[in-house]
C-alpha cells in the first residue's frame, strides 16, 4: 500500500503509539480526581498544554482541548458569536473553508446573521481588498479564514488577513488544520485570535485544539463540567493532549523539504498526461507543500479512485462525506470550474512518512490508469 | 479469475450474491449506490434503502467476505430519472413504478457503465429473476425466479439484449428461505434484517406527504361517481391509484373503487369492482426480449401469453397484437381483469419466460 492521504489522516508516529500504550497500562485516573491517580492523568495532561503552548508561542490558558478541529472551529465561531462581551456580530468567510467553518456559518446565515461571503479567485485566493471594503462597512466582525485549503492546498494570505482584523478591530480565526507551521508563525505575530488545529492530520490520535487569545471570551459549546477552564465540559483526555503535543512538536521540528520533493515528482509525472489539470499553480510560499490536486479531463474521481486503490494507492476527492461517496467539490466550484469538473478533483497528499521512491512509483501507476481511463472514455465519444 | 461487480444494497439478498461470487471464485468487488435525497438525517424517520446505515451494513459484510466495498454517489440521476418521473406521472394523474425507472436508468444503466469503468466483466444482483443464454439462438432469456412469490422479473422487464448480457442474477435459482438460511451459516449481520417494502426515497411510508412536499399542483377536487355525482372531496389527486380502496374518505354503503383520475378537471372518479373491469390494454414504451415472439403478434389473433400489469399480480392470460414494429400494441385478457393503472409495466411472459414489456399507456 502507497499511502497518499495525509491531509484525511496521517499514520500514527511510532514513538507516538508507543506512548500511548504505555499510558494505557499506566493506570490513568479521571484528571479531574484528587487522589494520585488522578493527580497522574491530570499532570499528563497539564504537561502535554505546556508542550503545545510553548510550541506556538502561546500561554497555557489560551489552550483548549477539544474532540477534533471541527469541535473547535464550531467552538470559536459560535462561542464568541454568542458571549456577551463581544460585540462582534457580523461574520465573514469564504466558500473556500472546510465544511467544519463553512456550514457553521452558513447555518449562522439561515438563523439570520449577517454573514458576508469573500471574492475567491481561481486559484482559490480570497479577494484582500474585498474583505478590507467589508471591514470598513462591519468593522465589529469574526473573520474566518482558513490557512492551507485541504481539498486544493492554497494557502491564504492569513498575515494580512489578520493585519486587516487588526487595523478595524475585527476578530480572527483560522482553521490552521493543514498547516501548523504558519499556525505557529501566526499566532507568535499576535495577529490571530481563534487558530484550530488537530492531532491526526499530524501523526497524533484524533483530538484537536482550539487556541483563544487571552482577552477573548468563549461561550461552552458542550456543557456539563468546568473542565478547560469551563469552556469544554467532558471529562478531560488525556491520551488525546498527550498524542497531540507528541505530534505536534515532531511536526514543527521537521522540515518539509522532503515532502516538497515527493510532491515535485508527483506533478512532474501526472504533468505529463496532456489532459491533466492541476488545480493549483501558485509559488511555494502561496501553497502547502503536502497537497496536489488534479482534474483528468472530465474523467469523474470516483471510479479513478476505486482503481488506485485496487492497485493499494490511496488518494480521495478532497472532503469525504457520510457515506465516503463523492460529491462534487464546492471549494473546485469556487474557482471557477463547471459541476462536472468538480466531482472529478483527486487529491494527492504527503506527510512525515513519504518518501520519493513510493511516491515515484505510485505516480507511474496512476499515470497508467488515468491515461487508459481517458482513451477509454474518447473511444466512447 | 472474473472480475464482476455485486450491486450490495446492505440487504441479506445482495450480501448473500456476492458471498455465492466469492465462494465460485470470482474477483469480487461490492458496491453500493447512494441514490434518495441526501437529507442531513432521516434516521428518526426510519432507515430507507440507502441511508448510511445501510451502506454501513454492506460494509461490514464486504468486510466480512474480504472483499473491496466502495459507495458509488448516484444521487443525481436518481432524482432525474425516478424521483423526478415519479412526480410528474402522479401529476399525469398515472401511477408511477420507480423501482422498474430505477432499474431502467441508473442500476442497468449508470451503475453498468460505472461497474465497466473498473473493468468488470459483469454486474451482479440480488434480484430473483433468471438470466439464461439461449440454449439455440443467440440472444439471453430473462425468466421468473425459481420462488415464484419472491420473483421481480417483472421489473426487469425492460432490460435490453446488451445489459442482459452483461448481468448476473444468482438468486434466481434459489428461495428466500434458502438465502436468509445461506446468510445465516455465513455469519452475516444482515441475516435476520427486515425487508425493506417502502420505497427507498420516501423511508416513512408516507407517499402522499412527500408527494404533497414536492407537487405544487396539489388542490382539492370533487370525487364523482361513474355517473357524475358528487359523492365527496378529495385533497389532491395526489397519491392516488387506479382500484385504491382505502383512503377515499367517502362512505356510501358499498365498496368504492377508485377508477379513473381526471386531471384536467381534478376530479377523482369511483365507481364498484364491476365497473373496475376491462377487456384489454394499450401498451406502449415496449422493449422486446424475444424477438420471435414480437414477430408473431402480428399473426391474426396475435400472440398468446400471460400478462402481468403490477408487481404483486402473477400474470391474467391474454393476447398481445400489433407488430413488432409498432410503438403500441394491444392486450386483449381473456377474461375481464380490473385495476390496470396507466403508469405501471404490463409484461409478457410465455410460462417462466420474459418474452417483452411495456407500460400500460390507457385500459378499454
Amino acid at each position: 500500500m502507497i499511502y497518499l492521504d495525509y491531509a484525511a489522516t496521517a499514520p500514527v508516529r511510532p514513538h507516538i503509539a508507543a506512548r500511548m500504550h504505555e499510558l494505557t497500562l499506566g493506570s490513568l485516573g479521571n484528571p479531574s480526581s484528587l487522589h494520585r491517580a488522578g493527580r497522574r492523568a491530570r499532570m499528563v495532561l497539564e504537561h502535554a498544554r505546556e508542550k503545545i503552548a510553548s510550541n506556538l508561542g502561546a500561554k497555557v490558558e489560551e489552550i483548549i482541548f477539544c474532540s477534533g478541529a471541527t469541535e473547535a472551529d464550531n467552538l470559536a465561531i459560535l462561542g464568541t458569536l454568542t458571549h456577551g462581551d463581544n460585540r462582534h456580530q457580523h461574520l465573514i468567510s469564504s466558500s473556500m473553508e472546510h465544511a467544519a467553518v463553512y456550514e457553521t456559518v452558513h447555518r449562522q446565515s439561515q438563523l439570520g446573521r449577517s454573514v458576508s461571503w469573500l471574492k475567491v479567485d481561481d486559484q482559490g485566493l480570497i479577494d484582500l481588498n474585498h474583505l478590507s471594503e467589508l471591514l470598513r462597512e462591519s468593522p465589529a466582525s469574526l473573520v474566518s479564514v482558513m490557512i492551507v485549503n485541504n481539498e486544493v492546498g492554497t494557502r491564504q494570505p492569513v498575515e494580512e488577513v489578520g493585519k486587516l482584523c487588526r487595523e478595524h478591530g475585527a476578530l480572527f480565526h483560522a482553521d490552521g488544520v493543514q498547516d501548523p507551521r504558519t499556525a505557529k508563525k501566526l499566532i507568535e505575530s499576535g495577529l490571530v485570535d481563534l487558530v484550530a488545529l488537530s492531532g491526526h492530520k499530524m501523526g497524533g490520535l484524533h483530538g484537536g485544539i482550539l487556541f483563544v487569545k487571552q482577552g477573548i471570551a468563549v461561550n461552552p459549546q458542550i456543557v456539563g463540567g468546568s473542565q478547560e477552564d469551563g469552556r469544554r465540559a467532558g471529562t478531560s483526555e488525556v491520551m488525546r493532549a498527550e498524542s497531540f503535543s507528541m505530534a505536534l512538536q515532531a511536526t514543527l521540528e521537521e522540515s518539509t523539504e522532503t515532502i516538497l520533493q515527493c510532491r515535485k515528482i508527483l506533478d512532474a509525472t501526472l504533468g505529463e498526461i496532456p489532459q491533466a489539470k492541476a488545480l493549483v499553480s501558485l509559488p511555494d510560499e502561496q501553497r502547502a507543500a503536502h497537497i496536489s490536486s488534479w482534474l483528468f479531463g472530465e474523467l469523474a474521481a470516483e471510479p479513478l479512485l476505486v482503481q488506485m486503490d485496487m492497485k493499494g494507492i490511496c488518494a480521495s476527492s478532497g472532503s469525504a462525506c457520510s457515506s465516503h461517496s463523492v460529491e462534487p467539490s464546492r471549494v473546485v466550484r469556487v474557482m471557477g470550474y463547471s459541476e462536472k469538473q468538480a466531482v472529478g478533483l483527486v487529491r494527492f497528499s504527503l506527510g512525515w512518512d513519504s518518501n520519493a521512491e513510493d511516491v515515484q512509483n505510485a505516480a507511474v501507476v496512476v499515470k497508467g490508469i488515468v491515461e487508459r481511463m481517458l482513451s477509454k472514455e474518447n473511444r466512447r465519444q | 479469475m472474473t472480475r464482476v461487480v455485486v450491486a450490495m444494497s446492505g440487504g441479506v439478498d445482495s450480501s448473500v450474491a456476492a458471498a455465492l461470487m466469492k465462494q465460485q471464485g470470482h474477483e469480487v468487488i461490492g458496491v453500493t449506490m447512494t441514490l434518495a435525497p441526501n437529507e442531513e438525517s432521516s434516521a428518526h424517520k426510519g432507515r430507507g434503502c440507502c441511508s448510511v446505515w445501510d451502506v454501513t451494513d454492506a460494509e461490514k459484510v464486504a468486510w466480512k467476505l474480504d472483499i473491496p466495498h466502495y459507495t458509488f454517489n448516484l444521487r443525481d440521476a436518481f432524482e432525474k430519472h425516478v424521483i423526478s418521473d415519479f412526480i410528474s406521472e402522479y401529476e399525469k394523474g398515472r401511477t408511477p413504478n420507480p423501482c422498474r425507472r430505477c432499474n431502467q436508468h441508473i442500476k442497468f444503466d449508470h451503475f453498468l457503465e460505472r461497474a465497466e469503468a473498473l473493468d468488470a466483466e459483469a454486474v451482479v444482483t440480488g434480484h430473483y429473476a433468471r438470466i439464461e443464454k439461449h440454449p439455440t439462438a443467440d440472444r439471453y432469456r430473462l425468466l421468473r425466479g425459481h420462488d415464484f412469490a419472491k420473483d421481480q422479473s417483472y421489473v426487469l422487464a425492460s432490460l435490453t439484449q446488451s445489459q442482459l448480457s452483461r448481468i448476473w442474477m444468482p438468486l434466481g435459482q434459489f428461495s428466500k428461505p434458502d438465502i436468509r438460511r445461506m446468510a445465516e451459516e455465513l455469519e452475516l449481520g444482515v441475516a435476520k434484517k427486515k425487508e425493506s417494502m417502502d420505497l427507498c426515497f420516501i423511508p416513512d411510508g408516507d407517499t402522499a406527504g412527500f408527494l404533497n412536499e414536492r407537487m405544487q399542483t396539489l388542490k382539492p377536487g370533487p370525487i364523482l361517481d361513474a355517473n357524475g355525482e358528487k359523492l365527496g372531496e378529495h385533497q389532491g389527486l395526489g397519491a392516488f391509484t387506479i382500484g385504491q380502496r382505502k383512503g377515499l374518505g367517502i362512505a356510501t354503503g358499498k365498496p368504492r373503487y377508485v377508477l379513473e383520475l381526471k386531471v384536467a378537471q381534478n376530479t377523482l372518479v369511483v365507481g364498484s369492482m364491476e365497473d373496475l373491469e376491462r377487456d384489454g390494454i394499450k401498451v406502449d414504451e415496449l422493449n422486446w426480449i424475444d424477438p420471435e415472439f414480437a414477430e408473431g403478434i402480428s399473426d391474426p389473433g396475435g400472440r398468446k401469453a400471460s400478462i402481468q400489469y403490477r408487481s404483486t399480480h402473477r400474470g391474467a392470460p391474454g393476447r398481445v397484437e400489433g407488430k413488432a414494429t409498432d410503438e403500441m400494441v394491444t392486450v386483449r385478457f381473456d377474461q375481464k381483469e380490473a385495476a390496470l393503472s396507466p403508469g405501471q409495466a404490463a409484461v409478457f411472459y410465455i410460462e417462466d419466460e420474459v418474452v417483452g414489456g411495456g407500460t400500460i399507456s390507457s385500459s378499454f
